[in-house]
């Protein structure tokens, strides 16, 4: 039995619990691998089919994942008031974010001098950017680890400037990393939490 | 020396509540005020009881009136939530005030 007493300590677990499945390393994962094989084989339907197929069932897929092994909760009034000034600043940084990213890349297509400057910096820019938003998801969802992600988002970028690589090799390269590091801690999470019958899961003939 | 600090307020030792005192019980209780509602597989695999022992657990809070049990159906999937009522919420503050009390009196 958890012998844990901490009465914030219990909630950011609970919390934290939720986060841990790898359901969300796996989204990142996929948005970079299939970003980087888009850009190398120029297959631009494969986005179309990310957003259009993963992002929505994305959703159902975590809650048919938790719901019969973690079980359900609703959190208090003050965890959903923190839930929801997160979410707007992120959607503010969001939103800030594709408006940095179509400035980089009106930028970057412009003759002037400060093109000249843009390109010199490569894609940079556009790592500063998903780095911003990854880091701010981390802290949006408690998840450390996705710092660590936007700080090899940014090192991967930087590297692949200096050394001439092409983008879609670290695009693909963090795509795995993120990929099967969700893959791990999914297969963590199924063995920590192993499915368990309908009537244990919804508390009939258990509570009467 | 503890006698003696124990017999000095022997108050807030009488008002400990037993049924939160128990350890299982008190964990229930934690779980269960840090949030809105919960439902037992959560209890289950977060308090690491077996099935039995937390709903046995759970009858007696119920049987308190500390916690409620509510039924619901969510896409047609029946869901049992937990939940503390006002007056477990106020029976676990206040077992938790008279802990604090009782142990800060204790000597080191």
């Amino acid at each position: 039995m958890n012998n844990d007493i901490d009465l914030k300590k219990i909630e950011n677990k609970v919390y934290k619990t939720y986060q841990q499945d790898g359901l969300w390393d796996i989204a990142l994962g996929l948005f970079f691998l299939i970003f980087g094989i888009t850009m190398l084989f120029d297959y631009a339907w494969m986005i179309g089919v990310y957003i259009a197929i993963f992002v929505p069932s994305w959703k159902k897929l975590r809650k048919t994942l938790i719901s019969g092994r973690l079980g359900y909760v609703e959190f208090g009034a003050k965890r959903k008031q923190i839930e929801k000034t997160r979410l707007i600043l992120f959607a503010i940084m969001l939103f800030c974010s594709v408006l940095m990213g179509s400035v980089f890349a009106f930028a970057y297509s412009s003759s002037n001098e400060i093109a000249l400057f843009f390109r010199q910096l490569g894609l940079i820019p556009f790592g500063i950017v998903l780095t911003t938003l990854t880091i701010a998801g981390g802290i949006l969802l408690e998840m450390r680890r996705f710092i660590l992600y936007g700080v090899l988002i940014l090192s991967f970028f930087i590297a692949g400037h200096l050394c001439n690589t092409d983008p879609p090799a670290y695009f693909i390269i963090l795509g795995v990393v993120f990929l099967s590091t969700g893959l791990v801690i999914l297969v963590r999470f199924i063995k920590r939490y192993p499915k368990q019958n309908k009537d244990l899961a919804n508390g009939t003939k258990v509570l009467g | 020396m503890v006698q003696k600090s124990l017999d000095n307020n022997s108050q807030p030792l009488a008002e400990i509540d037993r049924l939160i005192h128990e350890p299982a019980r008190f964990v229930i209780m934690a779980y269960l005020y840090v949030v809105e509602s919960a439902d037992f597989l959560y209890l289950m695999s977060q308090t690491g009881l077996t099935r039995g022992n937390l709903s046995s657990h759970l009858s007696k809070l119920e049987t308190a009136g500390y916690i409620s049990i509510k039924k619901e159906f969510v896409e047609k999937i029946p869901r049992t939530l937990l939940r503390l009522t006002g007056e477990g919420r106020a029976a676990f503050r206040n077992y938790r005030k008279n802990m604090r009390r009782l142990l800060e009196h204790l000597p080191e």
